[in-house]
C-alpha cells in the first residue's frame, strides 16, 4: 500500500478547522453530544423518507415547534412525531420516541425503547383502573423498536438485548422472520455510542446472523444516520399473529 | 500513550481536538485511542510498512472525530430539515431549541470539515466502518485504486498516439 495523504497538509487543515469552529464546538458541546438521541430518531425517519412514502409531522406544539419527547411519561398526543404514509397502499407508519411498548407475552408488561415504529392503529391511549390515562404501543401494532445505549458495547449489553427481543418481538428469536435486503421495515435495532472491542464485534456479528436483528456501533455512523441502510436487516411484515394467551399472575405463595 | 510503537498517534488527533473543549475532545480522543490500541491485532495492518501504517492511524483519528463531533451535527441538521419540510418552525428537545439559525452554524461546520477532507484527499466513505478489519481493508483498497489510476494515467501519457503519419 502506497500512502497518498500528505500529513503536514492534513495536520494544518485540522488546526485551521479547529481555529475556525473551536469556539462554536466548545460553547455548544453538551447540546451537540445530546443530538446523538436525535440522530437515532432521524435515522429511522429518513429510512421512510423515500419516494414510496410521504412524511407528515403530527401533534406540533406552540409556534409550530416539533416537540421531541425525551421522557416516557405523558400521552402520545402531547408530543410531536412523524407519520409516514405509503403512497400506493395508504398504509400509515408512526415513528414515536420514548413510548411504552406492550410485551408479546403478557398484556400488562411494558418497556420504553428510545424509538418505536408502529402502525396507525398500534398507538393506543387507554384509561386505567385508577382513572389515569396512559399511552402505549400494542404488541400487534408494533413494527420495530430501537434501543440506544450510551456505552461501549459490552457482552452483557449485547446478550441482554436478545432478551428484550424475546419479550417484545419473539418471532425474531424463534427464527420466524426472514430478513430481506431492501424494502419493508427495519428489524429491532440496538445502537451503541461507544466503540466495540474485538470480542464484542464477534458477539454482535453472531447475534445479527442468528436473529436477523441490527446491532450498530458508533464507528458505522454516516451522513447523519446511524449506519448505511444497505447494511441493516429489514423484514416484511406479515399479518399480525393472534395475541398470546394471557399469563396467570404469579401465585402469592 | 503510544499504542502503535514508532508511529505518531498524537499529531492528527491533537490537532483536531485541541480547542474544541474537554467535553467533545475527550470523547473523540478516547474513542481514537481505544481503536488505535487494537490496530496491531488486525492482520492486514501488521503486514504493512511504516508509512502505510501511519496513514491508517491518521485516517482513524479523522474517523473518531467524525463519529463523535461531526456526525451529531449532521444528524441535527438533517432532522431540522425534515421537520421544517413537514411544516415545523423549529425542534424543541426538552429546554433546548434547535432553530434554523443554529442549523446554519452546524451546516457551516460540517461543510468545512468536508472541504478539509477534500483538501487532504480523504474519502468520506473511509470514516465509517463496521469492524477495524473492514476499515483497514477499505483504506488498502482505496490506496490500490489510486495506485492503479496513477499507473493508467502514466501508461496513457506514455502510449503512442493513434494517429498515422
Amino acid at each position: 500500500m502506497k500512502p497518498w495523504i500528505d500529513r503536514t497538509i492534513l495536520v494544518r487543515q485540522a488546526e485551521e478547522f479547529v481555529k475556525r469552529h473551536g469556539f462554536f464546538l466548545r460553547t455548544h458541546a453538551k447540546r451537540i453530544s445530546g443530538l446523538v438521541e436525535v440522530a437515532v430518531y432521524n435515522s429511522i425517519v429518513s429510512y421512510y423518507e423515500t419516494p414510496g412514502y410521504s412524511l407528515n409531522a403530527l401533534h406540533l406544539g406552540p409556534k409550530k415547534s416539533f416537540v421531541y419527547r425525551i421522557k416516557s411519561s405523558g400521552l402520545i398526543t402531547g408530543f410531536s412525531c412523524f407519520e409516514a404514509v405509503e403512497k400506493t397502499t395508504g398504509e400509515k407508519v408512526l415513528i414515536l420516541q420514548n413510548v411504552k411498548v406492550q410485551s408479546a407475552h403478557d398484556n400488562h408488561l411494558y418497556y420504553t425503547p428510545d424509538v418505536v415504529v408502529c402502525g396507525s392503529t398500534g398507538a393506543i391511549t387507554e384509561t386505567q383502573k385508577n382513572g389515569r390515562r396512559h399511552s402505549y404501543v400494542s404488541h400487534n401494532g408494533m413494527f420495530t423498536f430501537v434501543e440506544v445505549k450510551h456505552l461501549i458495547p459490552t457482552p452483557e449489553c449485547l446478550f441482554s438485548f436478545s432478551g428484550l427481543v424475546l419479550e417484545f418481538a419473539p418471532d425474531f428469536i424463534a427464527g420466524n422472520v426472514p430478513t430481506i435486503q431492501s424494502g419493508g421495515h427495519l428489524a429491532p435495532t440496538l445502537v451503541f455510542t461507544g466503540v466495540p472491542s474485538e470480542h464484542s464485534e464477534r458477539i454482535a456479528a453472531s447475534l445479527r446472523h442468528r436473529y436477523g436483528i441490527n446491532i450498530v456501533c458508533s464507528t458505522q455512523t454516516t451522513d447523519g444516520r446511524i449506519a448505511s441502510f444497505k447494511e441493516l436487516s429489514k423484514y416484511r411484515r406479515s399479518q399480525p399473529s393472534a395475541p398470546p394467551p394471557p399469563c396467570d399472575p404469579p401465585s402469592g405463595r | 500513550m503510544n499504542s502503535t510503537p514508532n508511529l505518531d498517534d498524537q499529531s492528527v488527533i491533537v490537532a483536531l481536538t485541541n480547542g474544541v473543549g474537554a467535553h467533545l475532545g475527550k470523547r473523540a480522543r478516547s474513542s481514537f485511542f481505544e481503536l488505535a490500541r487494537r490496530l496491531p491485532r488486525v492482520r492486514a495492518f501488521t503486514d504493512l510498512d511504516m508509512d502505510a501504517k501511519q496513514q491508517i492511524v491518521d485516517i482513524l483519528a479523522l474517523s473518531a472525530f467524525y463519529s463523535t463531533v461531526v456526525f451529531p451535527l449532521e444528524s441535527g441538521t438533517a432532522f431540522l430539515a425534515v421537520a421544517e419540510k413537514a411544516g415545523a418552525s423549529h425542534v424543541r428537545i426538552g429546554k433546548d431549541r434547535l432553530t434554523a439559525q443554529f442549523g446554519a452554524k452546524m451546516r457551516l461546520c460540517i461543510s468545512n470539515f468536508h472541504s478539509m477532507l477534500q483538501t487532504a484527499q480523504v474519502p468520506l466513505a473511509l470514516l465509517s466502518f463496521a469492524t477495524l478489519a473492514d476499515f483497514v481493508r477499505s483504506v488498502i483498497t482505496v490506496a490500490q485504486e489510486r495506485e492503479n489510476e496513477a499507473l493508467d494515467r502514466q501508461n496513457d501519457s506514455g502510449a503512442p498516439s493513434g494517429r498515422v503519419r
